[in-house]
């Protein structure tokens, strides 16, 4: 199906809409493949960004001074790396 | 000089005539200082003589009564300082003066096509009421250096910095090397835009810095507000610092979905330099 964009109205568009260029067309197509294709990788970044954030003051006092708190530590650094591991 | 003494003096002839008072040579009538008409001192503004509709009452320079001249639709009255009559002028408005408006009904892309000009260094662009086609999906920013004929679009063209806050956690991201300016974060989990009506629109304003210079990089900084996708009761804030990597002078832009159409409300300002 062919594309519009829409553009302010005047008189050569008083619809204000102005059909794609085939060589827009082909750039959209394009545009929305990269975005499918790169999915993956933008949730696997977005997933370190948000362990990244468990790691509050509190978490690395917790895990300097007690067995659990490292463990939890260990366990948001493991996950980390694991998703890491995704995107290299 | 002689002086008649009464409480009223009428016309002696005639149903309807008027009463004549008349100096000699050069003189004229000369009323007191508070004088009454029909019995309320002062003369109301009904007695004044029949003038020209939407002229006003001034002195000019000599000190003598005349009028301001009526001005057009939408004009003010706006002084020419002292010793001169004011004026009907357009009105000289604030800082930001209006460009163009796009509203877009699904449409691929919104465009807004050889917009920047010499007349303003920076310019302000307003969107909302957005929505796009496809769910969780981010807004993009493109420019364009030929009137909107190509987009800038190759991989590392543009750089955005962010701050968001999906789910109530704040989140600060960086896209370097991207073929858009992404208004909000695709490295950030949850902040997509929702394509569902109830849970809301977004909106963004962003601001467009030195788009027409070839020696500066275009810069771009804004702030949105994205419509959860999924969740109508949350919102995601999205601040966005963003910019060509590379100096271009731009004339057009244009704001599209990374996945299919997007509908909304765009305008755009120009900022006054001075």
């Amino acid at each position: 199906m062919a594309r519009f964009k829409a553009v302010p109205v005047s008189e050569a568009y008083p619809n204000g809409l102005k059909p794609f260029t085939p060589e827009e067309e082909s750039q959209r197509d394009a545009d929305e493949a990269a975005w499918e294709a790169a999915k993956p990788q933008l949730e696997t970044l977005a997933k370190i960004a948000v362990l990244e954030i468990q790691v509050t003051q509190r978490r690395l006092r917790e895990a300097a001074l007690t067995d659990e708190g490292k463990a939890w530590l260990q366990n948001i650094e493991d996950q980390i790396a694991a998703e890491r591991a995704k995107v290299r | 000089m002689s002086t008649i003494k009464a409480d009223a003096i009428e016309a002696a002839t005639g149903t309807n005539t008027d009463l004549v008072l008349t100096g000699k040579g050069t003189g004229v009538p000369d009323i007191e200082t508070g004088f009454k008409v029909s019995g309320t001192a002062g003369l109301p503004v009904s007695d004044l003589r029949v003038g020209t509709d939407g002229e006003l009452i001034t002195w000019d320079a000599s000190g003598n009564p005349t009028t301001v001249a009526v001005g057009t639709a939408a004009q003010v009255l706006t002084s020419n300082g002292a010793g001169a009559a004011p004026t009907f002028q357009d009105a000289a408005g604030g800082a930001y003066e209006f460009i163009s408006s796009v509203t877009a009904s699904s449409a691929a892309s919104v465009d807004f096509d050889a917009v920047f000009s010499g007349s303003y260094t920076n310019y302000l662009m307003i969107a909302e009421g957005i929505i796009p086609a496809t769910d969780a999906t981010v807004m993009w920013i493109r420019l364009s250096t030929d009137g909107g004929s190509t987009w800038v679009s190759s991989a590392g063209a543009y750089t955005t910095n962010w701050l968001a806050n999906p789910a109530s956690t704040a989140v600060q991201g960086s896209l370097g090397h991207a073929t858009a300016i992404e208004v909000n974060s695709s490295t950030v989990s949850n902040n997509g835009q929702s394509n569902v009506t109830t849970d809301g629109y977004s909106a963004f304003s962003a601001t467009i810095y030195s788009p027409q210079s070839s020696s500066h990089f275009t810069r771009v900084v804004g702030h949105a507000i994205i419509a959860d996708s999924g969740d109508p009761s949350s919102i995601n804030q999205n601040l966005f610092a963003a910019g060509r990597r590379a100096a271009e002078a731009h004339d057009s832009i244009q704001v599209l979905s990374s996945s299919g159409n997007i509908s909304g409300v765009f305008k755009l300002y120009g900022i006054k330099d001075a």
